[in-house]
């Protein structure tokens, strides 16, 4: 991501920076809609990802909501809006984290995805997709603190640069750098020494 | 992302040398086919958001800001289509200041001949006043029609159609005190046609002082908003009070090849807004009748973010009636 000068052209794709929108949203409440139409689907994913269908639909809707109240406070210099509602959209996690865990530490036992959604075809018995690897993160993510894992996914899923995580967070680029490397190494670990409970399914 | 942040961990990082799993790799695939948002999710999430940004915890604005509602249309198109709308203009200075209150008096002047603004109808206060607003950008077209109560005691309408989709929605009655952009027709036709009065009622508006106070907006940036506001809306004598007033503000801007929404050739006077861009007035080349409003990109002379006109205007006797052809 970039953060261009005021100015200079736009980033593509945007004809117009989430910055200024958010900007002109401050005379204008009702232009900070964009905002919602450029990037609700993503945050959606991401939550989605962590937490559930479910959770994710309440969720985003409340980061965009709890975007929309402190877009006061919106560093202009940032045109991408992105890693600031992943921020956000993080922070709301939290008050999920157990179920998070509860739900990491399930598919890392069973195999079964929680999240399974019942109009897939194949979701008899819940979704089995935790086969092999997947099953071994599920136990790797069950097993980090929410810090780490927040850094790891903001890095993994919402692909936000060392920078961008810190900006999100709110934390030092070290302290970014240091909980990546912890989360790291110990979801390397389990991957190279897995438990082997799915390894038949396979 | 990853890819382009200058903090990116490179060939240095300690986790992508080794040779053995790639772990985020395979932490990508996890739960990588999660089903994507609904559109139910979407736009229960879209209308809570809509009544946060109302303020009004869901109820209905007070009324539409058809040329607010325009300037989404215009960014969301630009979005939507991946296209940005170019057009020249010539250059825009400072020095250029007198220019531009030399085209805003002679509009003063031809406000009363422009037909395609609501000047010269003479509503009864139980009829509305019907508006017909062209917006584009990139030749792509939206459309707002509103009915608004001319003594502005009654419910009005809007209805915006074109490739955002069509929604219509309610426009209340209007309170005294409500800043002036809310006024209707009757109460605008009360304002003084003399520019330092109407000046003086302008800089007290609710809505200039709320920008100033609420978003550290300049005095004259938030002034030319409200002009902007008032424009297309108000009776002849008004609407030449109106341009007389903008010439006196300061480090406004003429730009001698600027096209209209409707694609009518013309000059333009604007002044930039740092949040929105620049905020221009459209008109005519030779006779400097208003033509439409359009608002540049910040920093840009060139690149038009969205661009309206006026249609139409008509008197009737109901919301949703449309006027004779």
């Amino acid at each position: 991501m970039t953060t261009t000068a005021p100015g200079t052209a736009p980033a593509p794709g945007h004809a117009v920076p989430d910055s200024l929108v958010i900007g002109a949203s401050l005379a204008d409440p009702e232009r900070f809609g964009e905002i919602y139409d450029r990037h609700a689907a993503v945050i959606h994913r991401y939550l989605a990802r962590r937490i559930g269908v479910p959770v994710a639909d309440d969720l985003a809707s409340e980061t965009f909501l709890a975007a929309f109240r402190i877009r006061g406070r919106y560093d202009p210099d940032r045109d991408d809006a992105l890693p600031w509602l992943y921020g956000i959209a993080t922070n709301l996690l939290r008050r999920h984290q157990r179920t998070e865990r509860a739900q990491y530490r399930a598919m890392a036992r069973t195999g079964i995805d929680p999240w399974g959604v019942p109009d897939h075809a194949d979701a008899v018995a819940g979704r089995i997709t935790a086969v092999g690897q997947a099953q071994d993160v599920a136990g790797a993510l069950q097993h980090l603190t929410a810090k780490e894992r927040d850094v790891l996914l903001l890095f993994a899923w919402a692909e936000l640069g060392y920078d961008e995580i810190a900006g999100a967070l709110d934390i030092p680029v070290g302290t970014v750098r240091s909980r990546l490397n912890r989360a790291r190494k110990r979801l390397r670990a389990a991957l190279s020494h897995p438990t082997g409970q799915a390894k038949d399914a396979s | 992302m990853n890819a382009s942040s200058p903090n990116d961990p490179g060939p240095n990082d300690p986790f992508s040398v080794g040779g053995d799993t790639n772990d985020t790799d395979v932490l990508a695939r996890f739960r990588q086919d999660v089903p994507a948002m609904s559109a139910q999710a979407r736009f229960q999430g879209r209308q809570r958001l809509e009544a946060a940004m109302s303020g009004q915890g869901g109820r209905p604005l007070r009324r539409p800001r058809t040329r607010r509602v325009l300037a989404s249309a215009g960014v969301a198109l630009a979005l939507a289509g991946g296209v940005i709308g170019y057009q020249i203009a010539g250059p825009a200075g400072a020095d250029t200041s007198a220019q531009a209150a030399e085209v805003l008096n002679d509009a003063a002047v031809t406000a009363a001949a422009t037909a395609h603004t609501v000047v010269g109808l003479k509503p009864r206060p139980d009829q509305y006043i019907y508006l017909d607003v062209l917006h584009t950008t990139s030749g792509m077209n939206d459309r707002t029609q509103s009915w608004t109560s001319a003594d502005g005691t009654r419910q009005g309408l809007v209805r915006t159609s074109g490739f955002m989709g069509d929604h219509s929605s309610p426009i209340d009655p209007y309170k005294s005190g409500d800043s002036l952009r809310d006024a209707p027709y009757l109460v605008l036709a009360k304002l003084p046609t003399d520019p330092d009065a109407l000046l003086r009622i302008l800089y007290a508006d609710p809505a200039v002082l709320g920008d100033q106070q609420h978003n550290g907006t300049k005095a004259d940036v938030a002034l030319w908003g409200l002009l902007r506001d008032l424009v297309e809306n108000v009776p002849a004598a008004q609407e030449a009070a109106l341009f007389k007033v903008a010439a006196k503000v300061p480090h406004i801007s003429y730009s001698d090849n600027a096209t209209d929404a409707a694609g009518r050739p013309g000059v333009a006077v604007g002044l930039p807004d740092p949040r929105l861009g620049t905020i221009q007035f459209v008109f005519d080349r030779s006779s400097h009748a208003f033509l439409g409003e359009r608002i540049l990109s910040p920093g840009s002379t060139t690149q038009v973010e969205f661009n309206d006109t006026v249609q139409r205007t008509a008197v009737v006797d109901k919301p949703g009636q449309l006027p004779n052809p």
